[in-house]
């Protein structure tokens, strides 16, 4: 990594303000190519996060990412600023690592790739332990079950923001998130007696 | 309220006690168990993202303008069309070739083959000097 590299990422990790923010959009979708490199260095890891989650493949992952900023860069034009430039992003992340998941059949060979992930917490190891078990659960949820759990815990996504980013009726999402916890509080417990 | 009901309402978000939870110790035990599901569910994760991330984005963003512009350009489509005519109907445009003056007609016939299926090339060349 070179210093203009680690420059423009310590740069982009500080807070950036909403006008700042919007500033850089403007630049980017006017064609500024180093505008569009900041926008994705500030959002790319947790667009691979949400990718990772759904599609349970980096190799996927990262292409369906890949293709998202690709997809953003030539609709940024069209980008109205009545929402967050992340949530807008992450819907079509989301959506697209959704087709990915609904068209291959993974392999279960290709379905514990997410050894490398950590959150962002104060209690590290008590928590790394305890997300690589959910991480495990979740690979019993179906791709849309993940994909909504992803976006209603990680986004703060409503039943209606979802429903719109992923494509689905609202029922349908409400119905996924009610299995998807059912799913999972069974299989925490059923862990938590096992142990 | 049972425990079906007291388990389909925390399915369905709800995160408190009610009267049976406080006496039923298995509801109880759920309704911790799924207050910290929600915690880790809400824990961001960072994955490794590769080095050359940005550039292969850019990459791809200059590959599919490059194949838009070249598509764009009102000869491609013309040449192409030929070309897949020439191919489809090679049989018939031979006959036709063969019952005019052959020699002549089979190197006018080359010519336009060699020039048909060089265009693209040209185009491609002429459109990255451009670039």
């Amino acid at each position: 990594m070179n210093d203009e590299t680690e420059m423009r990422l310590a740069a982009v990790q500080q807070e950036m303000t909403p006008a700042a923010e919007h500033e850089i959009i403007r630049r980017a979708a006017a064609g500024d190519e180093d505008a569009f490199r900041m926008l994705m260095d500030r959002y790319r890891a947790h667009a691979l996060a949400i990718a990772l989650r759904i599609t349970r493949s980096r190799e996927d992952a990262e292409d369906v990412v890949q293709q998202a900023f690709v997809r953003a860069w030539y609709a940024l034009d069209r980008f109205r600023f009545d929402s967050a430039f992340r949530t807008w992003l992450h819907s079509i992340v989301a959506r697209r690592a959704l087709d990915r998941a609904s068209q291959i059949k993974l392999l279960r060979s290709r379905e514990d790739e997410l050894d490398d992930v950590h959150p962002l917490d104060l209690e590290p190891h008590r928590d790394v332990i305890l997300i690589r078990r959910l991480e495990q659960l979740l690979k019993r949820l179906s791709p849309a079950q993940r994909a909504v759990v992803t976006l209603h815990y990680w986004e703060d996504a409503t039943v209606s923001e979802i429903s719109s980013a992923l494509g689905i009726p609202e029922n349908t999402v409400k119905t996924h998130l009610s299995r998807a916890r059912a799913a999972l509080r069974e299989a925490w417990l059923s862990m938590e007696r096992s142990q | 309220m049972n425990c079906t009901e007291f388990l389909s309402s925390l399915d369905a978000g709800v995160r408190a006690h009610n009267a049976h939870s406080q006496s039923c110790t298995s509801c109880t035990r759920a309704l911790q168990s799924v207050i910290e599901l929600d915690r880790l569910l809400a824990i961001p994760v960072t994955p490794h993202v590769p080095r050359e991330f940005n550039d292969a984005v850019l990459q791809r963003i200059h590959n599919r303008r490059f194949l838009t512009t070249l598509l764009a350009e009102p000869l491609v489509p013309v040449a192409m069309t030929l070309l897949v005519i020439v191919l489809w109907q090679f049989r018939a445009i031979s006959t036709l070739v063969m019952s005019l003056t052959h020699d002549m007609l089979m190197v006018a016939l080359l010519g336009i083959a060699i020039v048909v299926l060089a265009m693209p090339l040209f185009l491609l060349q002429t459109s990255s000097l451009d670039r």
